[in-house]
């Protein structure tokens, strides 16, 4: 799930931040981790209660 | 393009989160492996380094924001001191399931400038609790000021310092000196004890529940304190009794014996997506739970009875975590929050979203029972078996409607693809004869049930019928009984789960003289579920004589009238029960003479098939 594959498959809009330390990101500007911010904060701020059950008979899930 | 600053890649060598074909047909067949769901786990702390980054730069811009609290830059000076002696101190609470809903929580709170159920100060001040939890997984020694929320100062993945407030929305002080950790306020201080999964006076530790089975260790948290645990909205601490820790316990030491030793591919990979429960109230012959996909790791659950329906419960929501995962890295449908779609999991219509979640989870779950068929123990192995052939079904029913749907992006139709290529084959699989029935049962009474309460036939088909009947025809025009009906988001009626609550008891305990009180029961809801099928359907005519709308009379007396042999009456009550209530009621204003609902059906299910 990494980008170092190069085997077919899904490129998502998350860029991988896994090496690197949350607070270097402070003095970051950068267009790629800029766009990907910009999507990760759209997705967050569309969440909403959509599944919300009016019993108690089932599961809820919130996306 | 600006230089970075720091470790983020540059130029060619930048990186984004990719998900192979080979994991997401994977993840499509319910094959993922340990290393899959990791991956997932890992693009979610990148999530969250993003979302958290996004609060942090928003919020700076607005010291007055943070109201009492010191301005971010504590938190920034604290996190960076936490990297530098451990980074990934840091990493692993970013991997802590409620940091990802406060984090999406109070995105949401600051892009409209609101407060939510706290003031907004306090929101954004859970930073600097994130700071202090972080600080003190690393051993730093620090002092920042966080927020306290009706006298608790939560830092989470460790627990809450409980405190007497000044307010309900008031601030304390965590300090750590040579690895011990206090939380002062004007009215006292909290002392941490060495060991901080131990509960002291004023501190009450995130637990964990451990259980060790064969090579393998299992640790969940139950976490009934952190502030963010909840689906909606933070909650205050509802701290759970020992007795029932120790009842929680039992059942996850047993849900894991039945895991390990049925279901050996989800004791590798469970552990891995769903490492945090949050207790719910137990919901007799209920298994409530749910998830977020903001908190990736994390499920509520309502105690369950046992641990088989623990199992099954874990399952479910760890599929909604895997899914949740996957739609962070690609869509598999359009947005199209219509409200239109059959599931035999709720009793109300599901936009497309919905029915893809639902439809993955109860996949997961039916591979669960599956693997339960061949239990040692004979009432869990009928139990699986009756379980299996109701959600093989279902799902498959399902499965079927959405494949073809307009809305599904090519990952959606290659997912739903790759599901059916696991549940397909399992529809043939040999389950006892019985149970297959009682499955089935329960599959017609809920569509039954649905369609009645959610279906409405056009008036001028139903004044056709009508009009038919009235003059006496003997079979029902074709075109009035053939059209294709969306739901109406209003339920006509209401909805009783009893006679499927009832069945469940009678496959658990076949021999029961007694039946338990089961809320909403009739007396032809339990001579139905006892199989005594001609008294239920003698006491469902009762029923209807007296209110020939009832949704639950309908189909329940074409379920009894089933059982005794297939027929017309039943066909029309079970797969066009809303026609035959619509006709009934036109008829009931037009004459005098109206028939029995029973003898309607018969005559409209001439040209129903089942």
């Amino acid at each position: 799930m990494n980008s170092s594959g190069t085997e077919p498959g899904i490129e998502s809009e998350l860029i991988d931040l896994e090496a690197v330390p949350f607070t270097a990101l402070r003095d970051v500007d950068d267009d790629d981790l800029r766009r990907s911010l910009r999507h990760v904060v759209e997705r967050a701020s569309n969440v909403r209660a959509r599944y919300r059950s009016g019993n108690v008979s089932g599961g809820e899930r919130i996306d | 393009m600006a230089e970075s600053v720091g470790e983020l890649p540059v130029g060619e060598s930048r990186t984004f989160h990719r998900l192979p074909f080979h994991d997401f047909d994977a993840f499509a067949r319910l094959d993922a492996d340990a290393v899959m769901v990791r991956r997932l786990r890992r693009a979610e702390r990148s999530r969250r380094k993003l979302l958290l980054l996004a609060l942090m730069e928003e919020s700076a811009k607005r010291p007055e924001l943070f109201g009492p609290l010191p301005p971010l830059d504590a938190a920034w000076e604290l996190l960076a001191r936490v990297e530098h002696k451990s980074a990934k101190s840091l990493d692993r609470l970013l991997a802590h399931p409620y940091i990802g809903s406060w984090a999406g929580y109070t995105t949401r709170l600051l892009r409209d400038r609101i407060d939510g159920v706290c003031p907004l100060w306090m929101h954004l001040g859970h930073v600097h609790a994130l700071a202090a939890a972080a600080a003190i997984r690393s051993g730093i020694d620090f002092e920042i000021e966080v927020p306290v929320w009706d006298g608790h100062a939560a830092l989470p993945s460790l627990g809450i310092a409980r405190l007497t407030p000044p307010a309900v929305f008031s601030t304390a002080v965590v300090r750590g000196e040579a690895g011990r950790y206090t939380v002062v306020n004007e009215n006292g201080e909290v002392r941490l004890p060495a060991e901080l999964g131990e509960d002291t006076a004023g501190w009450q530790a995130v637990r964990r529940l451990r259980t060790r089975v064969g090579r393998y260790r299992f640790s969940v948290r139950l976490d009934d304190v952190d502030p963010y645990r909840g689906l909606y909205e933070p909650m205050t601490p509802r701290r759970l009794p020992a007795a029932e820790v120790r009842q929680w316990q039992r059942l996850v030491n047993e849900a894991c014996r039945l895991i390990v030793a049925y279901a050996p591919d989800l004791a590798e990979t469970m552990p891995i997506g769903l490492g945090s429960l949050v207790p719910a109230p137990q919901v007799r012959y209920r298994n409530p739970s749910a998830s977020t996909s903001e908190a990736f790791g994390s499920a509520l659950v309502g105690r369950p009875v046992d641990g088989v329906t623990l199992g099954a419960s874990l399952v479910h929501e760890f599929q909604h975590i895997v899914l949740g995962g996957v739609l962070h890295l690609t869509r598999l449908h359009d947005e199209d929050s219509r409200e239109r779609i059959y599931v035999p999991w709720r009793d109300d219509p599901r936009p497309l979203s919905g029915a893809v979640q639902g439809l993955y989870a109860f996949a997961g779950v039916t591979k669960y029972w599956r693997s339960l068929v061949g239990a040692g123990d004979t009432a869990v192995a009928r139990r699986a078996a009756f379980e299996f052939a109701h959600w093989r079904r279902q799902t498959w029913h399902v499965l079927t409607a959405l494949r073809t749907d307009a809305a599904l992006t090519d990952d959606g139709r290659r997912f739903l693809d790759g599901l059916a290529g696991r549940l397909g084959p399992w529809q043939a699989e040999p389950v006892p004869a019985d149970v297959a029935e009682l499955a089935a049962a329960i599959g017609a009474d809920h569509r039954a049930g649905w369609r009645i309460r959610y279906l409405r036939p056009s008036g001028a088909d139903v004044a056709t019928l009508a009009a038919a009947w009235l003059a006496g025809d003997p079979r029902p025009p074709v075109s009035a009984t053939a059209a294709e009906l969306s739901p109406t988001p209003v339920p006509d009626g209401s909805w009783s789960s009893a006679r499927t609550d009832l069945i469940r008891i009678r496959l658990s305990e076949p021999d029961a003289t007694v039946w338990p009180a089961v809320a909403g029961a009739t007396d032809a809801d339990v001579a139905y579920a006892a199989g005594r099928h001609q008294v239920a359907a003698e006491e469902y005519r009762t029923e209807l004589a007296t209110d020939p709308d009832r949704p639950a009379s309908l189909s329940g007396l074409g379920l009894a009238l089933a059982a005794q042999g297939p027929g017309a009456a039943a066909r029309a009550l079970l797969y066009r029960p809303e026609l035959v209530r619509a006709v009934h009621r036109e008829l009931r204003r037009r004459t005098d003479q109206v028939p029995t609902a029973e003898r309607l059906a018969a005559w409209i299910g001439q040209l129903v098939s089942g």
